[in-house]
């Protein structure tokens, strides 16, 4: 609804005051007044469409888009438009979801890029951007195979431990008869393009995309299916050294995320696997009225081939036995044909339950089979593209249903041409348990499946899935869900981590100078000099000498060290002073720029929060506690606010400024003198401004002191997120601490040792009150 | 990383000086070559009134739960126990029986069941690996005496 249409519109006013109207809106310029076209105009197919694609221009969507915007809230994430929560009540029926039923997302933000070459050649260049001691590589010998998805962390080129981009996750296509192999690496889409400017680097690649000309002669029905086509539009890069190809798949495939237990029932409903007995009959029955040829019916020309196929169904039919997916074998792939999901689609919204009887035919399965993973029409553009194009549009197949004199029943099976489609599954272990509690949470945590299938068929599948009884989440579930299996995603040392804090402390510093100064906590009273972000550098320059200060910070990857402090901290109470020293020696006092990422959970009572500091106790904090098990933690002082005043007296100038200036205008406005009230505006303007960047340096210093002993407990590290968590039914957090802090926390806690677990002080950006807290090495 | 090297010898001298078998332990659990993780083990009915019990799960509700179902006038309860949470389920079904005066007769079950480990690699030269024990198990039949 436009507000004071009347003063829009003139043909709204009463006819005697119309002209009187016109001409003073002619002189004060007629409001250039474009007329949105009628709703019946704009919902027409065609013109929506082109609404939808004007709209995409800026921000890319992902297929399930439009189901999503009307059940969601939407943000501009990594070039996309991506679902963030949605509109109905969703933290704890998520967290629910995924302990005991199936959370769906839609993970096509995760985008795929195609290496193809020789082994060596590949190997060659990749294994510049990874290092042997952060885990697995992309040569490792257990993915080369093609039966497992592994993820490996990458950093810029032979920049290790610096340099970080981020982690991705790779599957080999399973080996042929050609000596080529191809491999798919997954990747954020925070981190895309800066991975692919490394491949460029890595294989000197050169776009060939734009040499394939389109032939002239062709006419037009085949030139519009070229178009249509997204074999043609993926681009191509070649290397100018040796013989790899690297395809950008970004935006032509779909990947979804499911977790829980129920995933299992909801995917072996959902997809039905192509049977070879059936489809030959039906080859052979020409009878029938709409039979036509679809991609798949060529795989039954080589008898090898439907014997893995068949293979293939008859596994299908045993995975029905399993309730869960972490009985399964972990990180496997399973690539599969499957018939339309919607020809299977359940008549209304339905819950399944997984009513096993009892595995004992197959328990226990230690691999899938490596021949299983053979011949999929996934690793092949064109039949991607095939099942694409042949796929029946929703409107003919409603069709078909209209045409059933009993309404609802309808066998699509025989009624409508057969349609295929491939989709790989991944197997998703879940997360390792981090806490250190007994029973924290079990390992089949967060377990679940990803399906990767091709563009085009985001829709059915979705609608398949969410029919069954599955609960979507957004970006906020994926979030919540990491804080509860306690772990962390973008680092602080990458340039997408950097981007993504540094936007989150811009939105903050914004929210809270939009409040008033009485409702403003004061943070330099609180000593909480970086309130909305957490000063990693700063944090390493204070822990180190002043002669050798690291220019840059990394965090800790190596699994070898990471194991050994996590040793170190679970053995603390256990060991001898003296064997203590000998391996904080050990472990070295050069090891200066590091982070270390650790998982925090809360004693007694209280909630972390992200940006909350953690502290080193002091040995009277440990001997309160010890003495009285209800202490809660010490208090911090007030700080003594120096700007106090400063600020005081700079508003009441800035006041007493305005005042004169209004005044001034005033007396402008009444002499008609254009040219001196506009100057004086512009004065105002400035003032304003220089009020404003004067106030905020005032209640927030940029200028960071003495990070590490500012307050009256040394600082350690900083958190990055925390909230309460459902699995631990308490506070948990997690973020990172200086590794050379926590050396000094091993040497320090070993003295008195009150508890099992080695206790930190953790203290809110808002409060005093420092409380205890237990720290865990993230592994 | 060449300032991380001597830090593998710690792992290497706590192998050496392992004096008891909890340090043996510990050491299996932080496997240099591999990870473990622990699938979950194959479950059988999942009927209503079927009632796992975890060691991290809660005596207290799932008692509760038990009560309920019999309020509800269920004529027959199954207890599972597997491993570490055998005594537990013991105690649970004999609390239920003592709680409804003797009104139900227990008769147990045991089994033993296959429970698989997952040794994930964690440098490029290893395979992923699977490790079975067998692990005991019991079902506990609550019937309600005629």
């Amino acid at each position: 609804m436009q507000r004071r249409v009347m003063s829009h519109n003139p043909k709204r006013f009463p006819r005697r005051l119309r002209e009187a109207h016109i001409d003073m809106q002619l002189k004060s310029g007629i409001p250039n007044v474009v007329k949105t076209p009628s709703r019946k105009y704009r919902r027409r197919p065609q013109n929506l469409l082109q609404e939808y694609n004007r709209r995409q221009r800026r921000f890319v969507w992902l297929e399930t888009h439009i189901w999503h915007a009307k059940r969601f809230h939407m943000v501009e994430k990594w070039g996309y438009k991506l679902a963030n929560f949605p509109n109905d009540k969703s933290f704890r029926a998520c967290y629910r979801a995924c302990k005991e039923h199936c959370l769906l997302q839609d993970i096509s933000y995760f985008s795929c890029i195609e290496i193809v070459g020789e082994l060596d050649n590949i190997l060659k260049g990749l294994n510049q951007l990874t290092s042997t001691e952060c885990g697995l590589t992309f040569g490792a010998k257990c993915s080369l195979q093609g039966t497992r998805e592994c993820s490996t962390t990458v950093f810029r080129v032979k920049a290790y431990p610096n340099g970080v981009i981020g982690t991705v996750k790779f599957m080999w296509k399973p080996p042929g008869n050609d000596s080529r192999r191809t491999l798919w690496v997954w990747c954020h889409a925070a981190y895309y393009s800066e991975l692919f400017d490394e491949l460029v680097k890595v294989f000197s690649l050169k776009n060939i995309h734009d040499c394939e000309e389109m032939d002239v002669d062709c006419d037009a029905n085949e030139k519009s299916e070229s178009e249509n086509s997204l074999v043609s539009k993926i681009p191509k890069y070649t290397s100018t050294d040796c013989d790899v190809t690297v395809s950008q798949l970004k935006d032509t495939l779909n990947r979804f995320r499911l977790t829980g237990p129920l995933s299992q029932p909801i995917l072996t409903d959902l997809l039905r696997v192509i049977d070879p007995d059936k489809m030959s009959v039906s080859v052979t029955d020409s009878t029938m009225e709409n039979s036509r040829l679809s991609w798949a019916h060529s795989l039954l020309d080589q008898p090898e081939t439907v014997e893995i196929l068949k293979k293939k169904r008859d596994f299908w039919d045993k995975m029905k036995l399993f309730t869960e997916p972490s009985q399964l074998p972990p990180h496997s792939v399973i690539p599969l044909t499957v018939s339309d999901p919607r020809y299977h689609m359940p008549q209304i919204r339905t819950k399944l339950v997984s009513d096993s009887e009892g595995q004992s035919g197959i328990w226990p399965l230690k691999t899938i089979p490596a021949d299983f993973v053979q011949d999929n029409g996934m690793w092949e553009p064109s039949i991607r593209d095939k099942s694409r194009s042949e796929k029946l549009s929703t409107a003919e197949l409603n069709l078909i249903k209209s045409d059933q004199l009993v309404p609802g029943a309808c066998d699509f099976d025989n009624l409508a041409p057969a349609s295929y489609l491939p989709v790989i599954l991944i197997q998703n272990p879940g997360f390792r348990p981090q806490f250190t509690k007994k029973g924290g949470g079990g390992s089949s945590w967060g377990g679940g499946w990803d399906v990767v299938a091709p563009a085009g068929w985001a829709m059915p599948l979705w609608l398949g899935m969410a029919w069954r009884g599955a609960r979507v989440g957004g970006l906020r579930a994926s979030a919540s869900m990491a804080r509860e299996a306690g772990t962390l995603c973008l680092p602080p040392d990458s340039a997408a981590g950097q981007m993504c804090d540094a936007a989150e402390r811009a939105a903050k510093t914004d929210a809270f100078f939009r409040k008033p100064p009485a409702k403003r906590p004061n943070y330099i009273k609180l000593g909480i000099p970086t309130p909305f972000h957490r000063p990693w550098k700063e944090l390493i320059r204070d822990w180190n000498d002043s002669e050798n200060t690291p220019s840059t910070f990394c965090v800790l990857r190596s699994i070898a060290a990471l194991q050994n402090l996590n040793s170190l901290l679970q053995e603390l109470r256990n060991l001898s002073s003296s064997a203590l020293n000998e391996k904080l020696l050990e472990i070295g006092l050069e090891v200066s720029s590091f982070l270390v990422a650790v998982n925090v959970r809360m004693c007694k009572r209280g909630n972390l929060c992200e940006n909350s500091t953690l502290c080193l106790p002091l040995m009277e904090d440990v001997e309160k506690l010890k003495e009285n098990g209800g202490f809660m933690g010490p208090v911090e002082p007030s700080h003594v606010d120096i700007y106090e005043d400063e600020r005081r007296s700079a508003r009441e100038t800035h006041q007493k400024q305005m005042i004169r200036l209004r005044k001034k205008r005033k007396a402008a406005k009444d002499k008609n003198s254009a040219e001196t009230l506009k100057v004086l505006k512009e004065t105002t303007d400035l003032k304003v401004k220089e009020e404003r960047a004067l106030m905020q340096r005032l209640w927030l210093p940029t200028e960071i002191g003495n990070l590490r002993n500012g307050c009256s407990r040394e600082v350690m590290g900083f958190l990055e997120n925390g909230a309460f968590s459902y699995k631990e039914a308490c506070s948990t957090g997690q973020g990172y601490v200086a590794l050379t802090a926590l050396l000094k926390f091993c040497s320090h806690w070993k003295t008195v040792a009150p508890s099992k677990y080695p206790l930190i002080l953790v203290r809110s950006p808002f409060s005093y009150q420092y409380s205890f807290a237990e720290l865990s090495i993230i592994l | 990383m060449a300032q991380e090297k001597p830090e593998l010898n710690i792992l290497s001298n706590d192998i050496s000086t392992a004096q008891n078998k909890f340090e043996k332990k510990r050491y299996q659990k932080i496997l240099p070559r591999h990870n473990i993780r622990k699938r979950c083990p194959p479950q059988g009915t999942r009927r209503n009134n079927d009632v796992y019990v975890t060691s991290s799960s809660n005596f207290k509700s799932q008692l509760g739960q038990c009560r309920k179902l019999i309020e509800e006038g269920e004529q027959e309860i199954v207890i599972h126990g597997l491993g570490a949470a055998l005594p537990q389920a013991i105690n649970l079904a004999l609390q239920l029986q003592d709680l409804s005066h003797n009104t139900w007769c227990v008769s147990t079950g045991t089994d033993t069941v296959d429970v698989v480990d997952d040794l994930e690699p964690l440098s490029d030269d290893v395979d992923f690996d699977t490790r079975v024990r067998p692990n005991s198990c019991i079902h506990i039949k609550l019937v309600k005496k005629p």
